[in-house]
């Protein structure tokens, strides 16, 4: 059962490739927030009480309703809806997601047999967004997408750390998720000021400081 | 036997049937009577009594390829297994004689539209060539996925799943429906892929190719592209029926399952505008995308 | 008690410093920090040396080993120098009130965090705080709120967070090579080498890097550093090149002891060589055309970041080198940093070709550009000339002979580079200068003078004679590397 739920979180990352709209991206969050509650009801069989209400509102409540309101509420002080064409057309885009899908598949065959991993599809798919999260935050014009790159990054980190057999101690995973807060809000701001100090909030406007000609 | 004469009558007759129900649902939607349903046979026997209108540039390729395309589907729709588990010509790797064949038919009709020598109908073939190619990768991907689930490498492998699956099979079985699905719009020219009613050079791609056609010859391809259509819709109803039934239970179900097949389409078609030209590639690729994870999905979970 | 006396009097102050917005008491209180930071850290040093135990409530996550009190006493000098200097970098600013409280509060908190990730002894603490650190040096980055500076704010913290979020991944791949023990404090993780499933570790080392290596500004992830320390006011430069870039090598340090332990460390050294080869080649092209003085130092940091990496990836004595250069390279590039203050005031200019002949204008800073140039390029009696040496030594014995060669070139070119503007800068003449108008009324206080002076005679001093303590005391920590 498992499996087909990591298989769900591998098509928001396939629709997310070809999601030209901001509002989708971020129902996608949710969407895969969703998904990594339910995925780690399957995984952790064992986990004590506290550690499990903890990340169940961690994925429920956070990933699903925060993080994504917040970013909506920015989009909205920034009045961005859409993302501009990106670097490279939306279709070599999702070939490209296709093939680095394909190849997290193919780390998980290898994962299964030399390393000895018990979950391989989740981990074989977790890195597979984590390096897909990665492509997108280079290809997309917008800073905003950036952030939900990041976000969605973060998503595929806390896959790996449910696939991995070791239970992450309930220290840890508060940690990672208060730095994932504190950064997206501290991420949100630094993006609503660059929108009101440049009009624009597109990633050609980070060319301001160079090495040739520094003017100060 | 039996079984071979009615998938014949069906070949013949079901076509016009499954166009008739698609224009009465879009006519339901819109809130009109509409057409009545045997009104596409109505219209191919109105066809076959007139006489032909051929362009002076056109060559013998042109007067040929109609014939050739009705032929090959034809010859598609006896490889393909109707409303009996097993088709009428039951070949080991019949998927990619039938896949193939269909190009054939496919490639003579894109070069008949060529053949005209207007660059309306060379606008019309160049699009609807992309979109083939992009729903190509996602039939053989989807064939080879059930191919690897069953190890049987022909059409009757696709009713056996139904029989012995497990969770993955459903999710093998939902694929392969709506792979095919979306298969049938993009073969019928259908909303979202193309809209058969327009007749704006911005946005005909299969209309635009038949347009220089008249008597015999569009009768032949207007059934042509409806058998296709039925053709897919059947290959929707061997994924979905299990092939261990009963004689008239299978008749029955089968007619049922094409018939909301057709109600869909036609309930698709009102409710949802076509997509953009450049959006329209994205949508057909994702099918292939998501039959690739689907396909390595089951490769990792039967074969580690 | 001490340690949490160290964790909390940063916060408390901060409060005060909230409710009570006055410029003298912000200085005050950062300089009285700095102060007790110090002497909390000779205490620890003195205590570790001697076998005392001190007793403490949260002993157990956060530890001093023969390794971080190295670092921890860095950093301790680097803020007291830093503090001094504030005091009188507030007032040659004009910052009003409420400005310089949120600028003593950002830095409160920034050393704070830092202090955090230094001391920490669990793996996953360190990392929570090394992360910590990122964003509140974010709020001082952006400090003077222009258009560039939130650019490099925006890229900081956004490459940052990306590389700690990697650095991540390889604290997870860690916990799945040792398949039966479950926590990450340093302890245990040294506890059994043998039990490591070598294929993980190398895999979790490789993400490790890369991520952390971002904070630490090794190429190819170096690309925030130039941004985000030219644009910071100076004192903080300070602190960020000083500090934070050994507080993020430290954690690199810590997985790299278990890779030494399990015997699996070849693929890392080679990793970490050549990443310390790429950052001096990358200095090397650009330093040269470099038109910003404040650039300029964050890729001379860059550089020698580079040169550690080196060093600990060669082993032996390569790595008591490279403890001994990333002590004294804090010292000299934050009075290198802060001494760039002084002329960024002075002149109101960023660009190199702008300012010539500050000889002129103030003798005591050009002197200590120079000076302080020539601790940083490793001329004798700097001791950094003794960590480049045996760094060589060390590669040498390794019979890495090519690597010999494109170091020293690098390196020779780096010198020239940073000397050319440096001279320029200093006592050059140029034919703009009449047209500038310098802003030779405003009288540095002492202040801003003399931390920079006390570093460059500690760096003097040390260049000629180490004294033995502190030989033994690099020694235990390079045993733990």
């Amino acid at each position: 059962m498992e499996d087909t739920l990591v298989l769900f979180f591998a098509f928001t990352m396939l629709y997310m490739s070809v999601a030209s709209r901001l509002k989708s991206s971020i129902k996608m969050l949710c969407l895969q927030g969703l998904l990594l509650f339910l995925i780690f009801n399957q995984l952790s069989a064992h986990v004590e009480t506290f550690n499990y209400i903890f990340l169940a509102f961690e994925t429920l409540v956070i990933k699903m309703l925060v993080i994504p309101i917040f970013i909506w509420k920015i989009a909205k002080k920034n009045e961005t809806f859409t993302d501009t064409e990106p670097s490279m057309p939306r279709f070599y885009s999702l070939v490209i997601a296709t093939l680095i899908l394909f190849f997290g598949f193919i780390f998980a065959a290898i994962s299964r047999h030399h390393l000895l991993v018990t979950n391989p599809i989740p981990f074989g798919i977790s890195i597979s967004t984590i390096i897909l999260s990665l492509f997108f935050i280079t290809v997309r014009k917008k800073i905003l997408t950036a952030i939900i790159g990041y976000i969605m990054m973060e998503n595929g980190i806390f896959l790996l750390s449910l696939s991995i057999e070791k239970e992450m101690p309930l220290v840890v995973n508060a940690g990672v998720l208060l730095d994932l807060f504190i950064a997206v809000f501290v991420l949100g701001f630094l993006v609503h000021r660059i929108d009101r100090t440049f009009d624009k909030d597109t990633m050609d406007v980070l060319v301001q400081l160079k090495d040739s000609e520094n003017d100060d | 036997m039996f079984e071979i004469i009615t998938d014949i009558i069906l070949i013949l007759i079901l076509p016009f049937l499954f166009i008739g129900v698609i224009n009465k649902t879009k006519a339901f939607w819109g809130g009109r009577k509409g057409p009545s349903i045997l009104q596409s046979f109505y219209d191919c026997i109105r066809l076959f009594k007139k006489g032909q209108v051929i362009s002076n540039t056109a060559s013998f390729v042109f007067c040929m390829y109609p014939f050739v395309v009705l032929g090959t589907t034809f010859f598609a729709a006896l490889l393909v297994p109707f409303a009996f588990s097993t088709a009428i010509i039951n070949i080991n790797g019949g998927f990619i004689l039938f896949a193939y064949v269909l190009g054939l038919g496919k490639f003579m009709s894109l070069i008949g539209a060529l053949d005209v020598g207007s660059s309306f109908e060379g606008m019309g073939a160049s699009r609807e060539a992309a979109f083939s190619a992009m729903v190509e990768p996602a039939f053989f991907i989807v064939m080879a996925s059930l191919a690897a689930m069953t190890g049987n490498f022909s059409f009757g492998s696709i009713s056996s799943l139904m029989t012995h699956a497990g969770s993955l099979g459903y999710l093998m079985i939902i694929l392969a429906a709506i792979t095919f699905f979306i298969i049938i719009l993009v073969e019928g020219c259908r909303v979202p892929v193309d809209d058969p009613n327009t007749h704006l050079e911005l946005t005909m791609i299969h209309e635009v190719m038949i347009l220089d056609n008249s008597g015999a010859d569009l009768a032949m391809l207007t059934y042509s592209s409806a058998l296709k259509m039925v053709i897919f819709a059947s290959l929707i109803a061997n994924v979905i029926l299990p092939d261990d039934l009963f004689f008239t239970h299978s008749l029955i179900y089968y007619l049922l399952i094409v018939f909301v097949i057709a109600l869909l389409v036609g309930t698709l078609e009102s409710a949802i505008a076509r997509l953009r030209m450049s959006r329209v590639l994205d949508f057909i690729f994702i099918m292939s995308s998501i039959g690739l994870t689907i396909l390595a999905l089951v490769a990792v979970s039967l074969f580690s | 008690m001490m340690i949490e006396f160290i964790l909390i009097f940063p916060l408390l102050s901060c409060i005060a410093l909230i409710f009570f917005k006055n410029k003298t008491l912000s200085s005050c209180l950062l300089i009285i920090n700095a102060i007790a930071l110090l002497i909390a850290s000779v205490t620890l040093c003195y205590a570790l040396n001697n076998g005392i135990k001190i007793p403490s409530l949260v002993g157990h996550y956060f530890k001093v080993d023969d390794l971080n009190i190295l670092f921890f006493l860095v950093l301790a000098t680097v803020f007291l120098a830093v503090a001094i200097y504030s005091s009188g970098y507030v007032k040659a600013v004009n910052m009003h009130n409420k400005k310089a409280t949120y600028y003593s509060v950002g830095i409160l908190l920034f050393v704070f965090s830092m202090t955090g990730a230094v001391l920490s002894s669990n793996m996953a603490l360190s990392w929570v705080f090394l992360e910590a650190t990122s964003l509140t040096s974010a709020y001082l980055i952006y400090f003077e709120k222009t258009k560039q500076s939130l650019e490099a704010t925006w890229k900081y913290v956004f490459i940052c967070s990306i590389g700690i979020s990697l650095g991540f991944v390889g604290i997870i791949l860690l916990t799945a090579s040792l398949p039966s023990i479950n926590s990450l404090f340093f302890k245990d993780l040294y506890a059994n080498p043998s039990l490591f499933n070598h294929l993980w570790l190398n895999i979790g080392f490789v993400f490790f890097l890369i991520g952390i290596g971002t904070k630490a500004g090794l190429a190819p992830v170096h690309s925030w550093l130039p941004d985000a320390h030219s644009e910071a006011p100076s004192p903080v430069s300070a602190l960020l090149s000083g500090v934070l870039l050994n507080t993020a090598l430290l954690l690199i340090l810590r997985y790299f002891h278990i890779l030494n332990i399990a015997e699996c460390a070849s693929y890392g050294k080679f990793l970490l060589i050549c990443m310390g080869i790429l950052s001096i080649f990358i200095t090397c092209v650009f330093v040269l055309r470099v038109k910003n003085y404040k650039r300029m130092l964050a890729y001379s940091s860059i550089e020698n970041m580079g040169i550690i990496a080196i060093g600990v990836g060669i082993g032996g004595i390569g790595v008591y080198a490279s403890l001994i250069h990333l002590i004294f390279h804090s010292l000299a590039k934050s009075s290198f940093f802060m001494t760039s203050g002084n002329i960024l005031i002075r002149f109101r200019s960023k660009r190199i070709d702008n300012i010539s002949e500050i000889v002129r204008s103030d003798s005591y800073t050009a002197w200590l550009w120079m000076l302080c140039f020539v601790a940083i390029a490793g001329i004798p009696p700097s001791p950094l000339f003794i960590s480049e040496f045996l760094i060589i030594k060390a590669l040498f014995e390794a019979k890495h002979y090519l690597i010999i060669l494109i170091f020293v070139i690098l390196i020779a070119v780096i010198i020239f580079g940073i000397a050319r503007s440096v001279i320029n800068m200093s006592f050059g003449k140029s034919a703009k200068m009449d047209e500038l108008d310098i802003v030779d009324v405003v009288k540095f206080s002492w202040t801003m003078y003399l931390p920079q002076t006390i570093l460059l005679i500690i760096l003097a001093i040390s260049g000629v004679y180490l004294w033995p303590f502190i030989s033994t005391m690099i020694k235990n920590a390079a045993s733990l590397i």
